[in-house]
């Protein structure tokens, strides 16, 4: 529980587009900078009375010192505010909205923006190691023809690019093989993992079709030409189920269930939301979507799932806010794998293996799938990783009063074996 | 009870002079006449010295000497009284120049003009890095040379071609390239300037420093004639034979380069006494005096605070709407743009963009220049953002109706302080505000194409504008630095009346069968940027009908306006944009005239001769009969600002010093002679005005 009540008064994201597509010239600052200049001039917020800004991105390139002031500084906010970069790759937007939300409740600032962003098109370039280490000595070389002949001592075959290692620093193992393990363990059906992709992209389709995804998007102008763009471009409203089920596996070429199909895609975007202290919306005259009740982030057992980020950190934000799984109204919970999602939804309910791995007495409960992810998710909508959670917070906090619920849970998995999640109240 | 001095100097056991140049009870050094005249007897006292060894000049803390004191040029009235004025000058340097004990210049802030010349002459240069510090020759942008020897020193200083491009376009000089030039012996941080020239003075004092430097590589004798001549061909094409300043420079300058320093500076006084004297020159300087004066001219706000500004919304992402967003986001202001449809917004940023990266990307740093700017502005095509501007400034398509509805609309929007700032060309701002509720803080805001180059804001004021919007106005003029002209309301204000009254009378030559190649070169041959022919192709002929139709009611009493544009227009032909004008358009470019639109006219296709004399006065006559009316009739509240808002918003000719100024170098009467004249062979539209009648009969003048 939150010392003081701390308001969502709006957000905004920009476009979810599949990396090198709409946005191939546009950095994760560029993107970040759209999604909170529009949040500011849409939220008619003037911009003297924003204190803080926080966000992040989850690959970030070496320019990008600090997203945050890059971002306040570039569209204009007060010089002084105070802007912070912090990351928990998936999990990172709902990392800095619990910590604008603390600064808030805490009473050191009034009004704050959290957010994240994320570009795959822009993602950074890893040189080999034997062309990194001549790099690094022809740059302490002045003469640029003695540079070349440093380089050039490289045998041409270095310079065949490497996939960018994607490997879990602790494990070895990438996310999608992690996800493998788990399905495996978890007895989870290709055919289940398709299913729920499938539902995910007929989601999304009628919440872009009602005009409910409309609603939380800003246009971006993209650079060069600024050309507009307004809409996501990896839905399929009417995805083909018989076409998902022929996709190879990705991971375990053998015996894996894992298909591009049933995984989120490399996606650039951002996203962007305006806190504010309760008193604060009321003094400036604002109405509050919802408040931030509290939240719980945690690392996970990586032995038990490296992806089980909502299993551990749910608990934790129930406990928080004296809440249990069957007072909440609405699940956000973000789809980095449908295999993934299925996984952490029946763990919610493995009262033994609970009991055993975390010391629960109860399980965390059964999540109902009526009110889970009713605007897809990012299999479907596509996963910019530091964007993803400013996303959920922004569709559960609309999606509350539509569904008549009181109580939110926003939650991610994330990698490094990590997750987060928050737990929403709607305004009355 | 004596003086205060200008020049003080201290002298140090070591044999260092310490001069100081300061004059007192101003904050600018100028070459004054008691400069000179102290400087001559320091000289005097120096030469006989025998202690002295070496002197450190120095200047005022925030600047070393500005430049000449111009109204002292100003009241010189005879060619010869300016050559001896040269001569003088000229010689105290030589005097200075010629001193066995070496003077260091130490240059902080800016050294122009005559401050540059005394610098020059100085045996070394040591200047600070600072930005405030400039060295220049700006002389030629008042119409006028450097008469003291600086034609002839600079070229020995630094390489030809600079020395040429600094003398004739009279730009500064920065610290680092001044060093590169050789201009500046050495580089000192700001702080250490004075210490800097001491530590020098001390050691040549000592003989531990020797004064060396290289000679700029000269260009071989045999080469300099053919170098001359392509010197020659430039300024006739530059300063358009309206300049007579950059020639007389480039003769100077080539004289001392054949026959030696002594007779290029006999060359240079000769030359000083001919621009002194030029009408070139007095009009320069008039127009240099007026802009400063309408720049720190507030009119009715004058003393009145503005209110703070930091996020303005501009309506309409157009050709206007997105010049006005980049010019104030370059300023800095948090900029909010708004258009029909994200087709419209996203042409108006891709525009703002372009203005923005051509001002910054080759300058230092300039990609992080230009993107710092260009984030501050953010568009929409709806109204989101508007809540919180402090300043509006509308720049939507010139309909009365669809300006009444967006005034009503973003009024619902703003915040209750927001000033609203109308940017139409020609409707009466006071029929704007009346869609408004908030009459006291609506204006107009005139702004030129395109934005970002053109200097000119004409501010527009009705009888209810309050003090505080317009104080807000000169302040984002400042701040975007642009010179305002304050003018009151009436159908095209000043700006759009007069130039409209310019073109009617190119359209009435037109329709008597002028050649539309004679109108337009008779009118560039005295000055004019463009001739009226042209500028209604480029303002577009639907546009300039358009504003002629609101100009009716002021017209319409003293003449019926040809209907020549009215015809092109509803004949589909619109100018440069859509490639049918006066003129033939082929890939972008303007070709030759276009002799299909003579049949519009009332003479039909046959035309004749009229002499470039007859034209050229007949249009200037125009002009300035038109400001006349707007001084008489108070839109104008003085006549300067009839002079800047004519050289800077609609291309009078600059060599002429604006209408008024023109007026009364003619003579008021005998312009409302030749007013007279024009009234009996072409009636009503030349009448004379009853202000020009008045100042003939009392002999006053507008510039006392």
């Amino acid at each position: 529980m939150l010392p003081k009540r701390v308001a969502i008064i709006d957000g905004y994201r920009t476009p979810f587009c599949r990396a090198g597509t709409e946005f191939m010239e546009m950095d994760a600052v560029d993107l970040a900078k759209v999604a909170t200049a529009e949040l500011v001039n849409r939220s008619e917020i003037d911009v003297k009375e924003i204190d803080e800004v926080a966000m992040g991105v989850s690959i970030g390139h070496p320019s990008i010192t600090n997203l945050a002031r890059m971002v306040a500084l570039g569209i204009g906010l007060r010089k002084d505010v105070h802007a912070y970069h912090m990351q928990i790759a998936c999990a990172t937007s709902l990392l800095t909205a619990a910590h604008v939300a603390m600064s808030i409740a805490l009473g050191s600032a009034d009004v704050g923006i959290a957010g994240g962003a994320e570009s795959m098109s822009f993602v950074p370039i890893l040189a080999n190691e034997p062309v990194r280490r001549a790099i690094l000595a022809a740059q302490a070389q002045k003469d640029p023809q003695q540079q070349l002949m440093t380089i050039g001592q490289v045998p041409l075959m270095q310079f065949i690019p490497q996939p960018t290692p994607i490997q879990e620093p602790y494990t070895g193992y990438s996310m999608g093989e992690h996800t493998e393990l788990m399905v495996q363990e978890w007895s989870v059906s290709r055919e289940a993992q398709d299913d729920f992709a499938y539902r995910s992209h007929k989601m999304a389709g009628e919440a872009v079709a009602d005009g409910r995804i409309p609603a939380e998007i800003v246009p971006v102008f993209a650079r060069p030409d600024f050309k507009p763009v307004t809409a996501d471009n990896l839905i399929r409203p009417n995805p083909d189920r018989a076409k998902m089920a022929t996709l190879p596996p990705v991971f375990d070429k053998e015996v894996g269930t894992i298909t591009a199909a049933n995984s989120s895609p490399l996606t650039d975007g951002a996203s962007a939301v305006l806190l504010m202290s309760e008193e604060k919306a009321k003094a400036l005259g604002y109405k509050p979507k919802a408040f931030i009740k509290g939240f719980g982030f945690s690392g996970v057992d990586l032995d038990l799932g490296m992806l089980f980020g909502p299993v551990y950190s749910t608990p934790k934000a129930l406990k928080n806010t004296g809440l249990k799984l069957s007072d909440i109204d609405l699940v956000e919970m973000h789809e980095a794998f449908a295999g993934q999602i299925l996984c952490n939804l029946k763990a919610f309910t493995a009262k033994d293996w609970l009991k055993k791995n975390l010391g629960l007495d109860e399980p965390i409960g059964e999540v109902n799938m009526d009110r889970f992810n009713l605007m897809g998710g990012s299999i479907s909508l596509g996963h910019p990783f530091a964007a993803t959670g400013g996303r959920m917070l922004i569709s559960c906090a609309n999606q509350l009063p539509r569904v008549d619920g009181t109580f939110g849970l926003v939650t991610a998995c994330a990698a490094n074996g990590t997750g987060g999640a928050v737990i929403l109240e709607r305004a009355q | 009870m004596t003086e205060p001095k200008i020049l003080t100097m201290e002298k140090l056991d070591t044999g260092v002079g310490i001069l100081t140049f300061d004059a007192p009870n101003t904050p600018m050094n100028t070459i004054s006449d008691q400069a000179t005249l102290e400087l001559a007897e320091w000289i005097d006292q120096a030469e006989k010295d025998k202690d002295l060894k070496a002197v450190a000049l120095l200047g005022k803390s925030t600047n070393f000497i500005a430049g000449a004191d111009i109204s002292e040029i100003q009241k010189i009235t005879k060619i010869e009284e300016a050559v001896q004025l040269s001569a003088r000058l000229q010689g105290l340097l030589n005097r200075l120049e010629a001193l066995d004990k070496p003077v260091i210049a130490a240059i902080h802030g800016p050294a122009l003009g005559g401050g540059l010349e005394l610098a020059m002459a100085c045996h070394y240069r040591i200047v600070s890095s600072a930005d405030a510090t400039v060295l220049g020759l700006p002389e030629v942008k008042l119409g006028l040379l450097p008469g003291a020897g600086g034609t002839q020193r600079l070229m020995r200083l630094i390489p030809l071609q600079d020395a040429m491009e600094a003398v004739l376009t009279g730009k500064n000089i920065r610290p680092r390239e001044a060093l590169k030039l050789g201009l500046a012996d050495e580089l000192a941080l700001p702080y250490r300037i004075r210490e800097t020239a001491i530590e020098r003075a001390t050691q040549i004092a000592r003989g531990e420093f020797v004064i060396k430097r290289k000679s700029p590589p000269m260009p071989p004798a045999k080469m300099l004639p053919a170098l001359y001549e392509q010197a020659k061909a430039r300024i006739a094409k530059e300063a358009r034979g309206i300049f007579p300043a950059p020639m007389e420079i480039l003769e100077s300058m080539y004289k001392g380069l054949t026959d030696g320093m002594k007779a290029g500076l006999d060359e240079e006084s000769k030359r000083f006494g001919t621009v002194v004297m030029s009408k070139e020159a007095s009009s320069l300087i008039h127009v240099f005096f007026s802009e400063r004066g309408s720049k720190k001219d507030m009119g009715p706000a004058a003393g009145v605070k503005p209110k703070p500004v930091a996020k303005i919304g501009v309506l309409g992402a157009g050709i206007m709407g997105h010049g006005i967003a980049a010019v104030k986001a370059d300023a800095g202001y948090l900029v909010r743009m708004k258009d029909r449809d994200l087709g419209a917004v996203s042409a108006g940023l891709k525009a703002a963009s372009d203005v923005l990266r051509k001002t910054w990307i080759k300058r230092p740093r300039g990609e992080f220049e230009y993107r710092r700017r260009m984030d501050l502005i953010s568009a929409s095509p709806d109204y989101s953002g508007f809540e919180k501007a402090d300043v509006c400034i509308e720049a939507v398509y010139e309909d009365i109706d669809l300006k009444h509805r967006v005034i009503k609309e973003v009024e619902e929007v703003l915040p209750d302080h927001a000033i609203f700032a109308s940017n139409t060309s020609a409707i009466p701002i006071t029929r704007l505000a009346e869609a408004s509720k908030r009459k006291e803080q609506f204006l107009g805001m005139h702004y030129f194409s395109p934005v970002h180059k053109m200097p000119l804001i004409e501010i527009i004021v009705t009888k209810d504008t309050s003090k505080e919007a317009l104080a807000t106005a000169c302040m984002l003029c400042a701040k975007t630095k642009k010179t305002p002209i304050i003018v009151n309301d009436g159908a095209g204000f000043f700006t759009s009346r007069v130039i409209s009254r310019y073109i009617q009378e190119a359209m009435f030559m037109l329709d008597e069968g002028a050649r539309i190649e004679d109108i337009d070169a008779s009118a560039v041959k005295v000055g004019f940027p463009v001739g009226p022919v042209t500028v209604s192709d480029e303002v577009g002929l639907d546009t300039a009908a358009k504003v002629g139709h609101v100009l009716l009611e002021v017209f319409q009493n003293r003449f019926s306006p040809s209907p020549l544009l009215d015809k092109l227009a509803e004949a589909g032909r619109m100018g440069r944009k859509n490639g049918l004008g006066f003129y033939e358009y082929g890939d972008g470019k303007k070709k030759g005239p276009d002799a299909s639109s003579y049949a519009l006219t009332a003479q039909g296709a046959e035309r004749v001769s009229l002499t470039p004399d007859e034209i050229s006065n007949r249009l200037l006559l125009a002009f300035c009969l038109e400001s006349a009316l707007c001084l008489e009739e108070d839109i104008l509240r003085n006549p300067r600002d009839g002079d800047i808002g004519g050289i800077m918003g609609i291309g009078f000719p600059p060599n002429l010093g604006g209408p008024f100024h023109y007026m009364q170098t003619r003579g008021i009467a005998a312009v409302a002679d030749d007013l007279a004249k024009l009234e009996e062979r072409f009636g009503g539209r030349f009448q004379v005005p009853q202000i020009l009648k008045d100042m003939a009969g009392s002999g006053k003048v507008f510039f006392p």
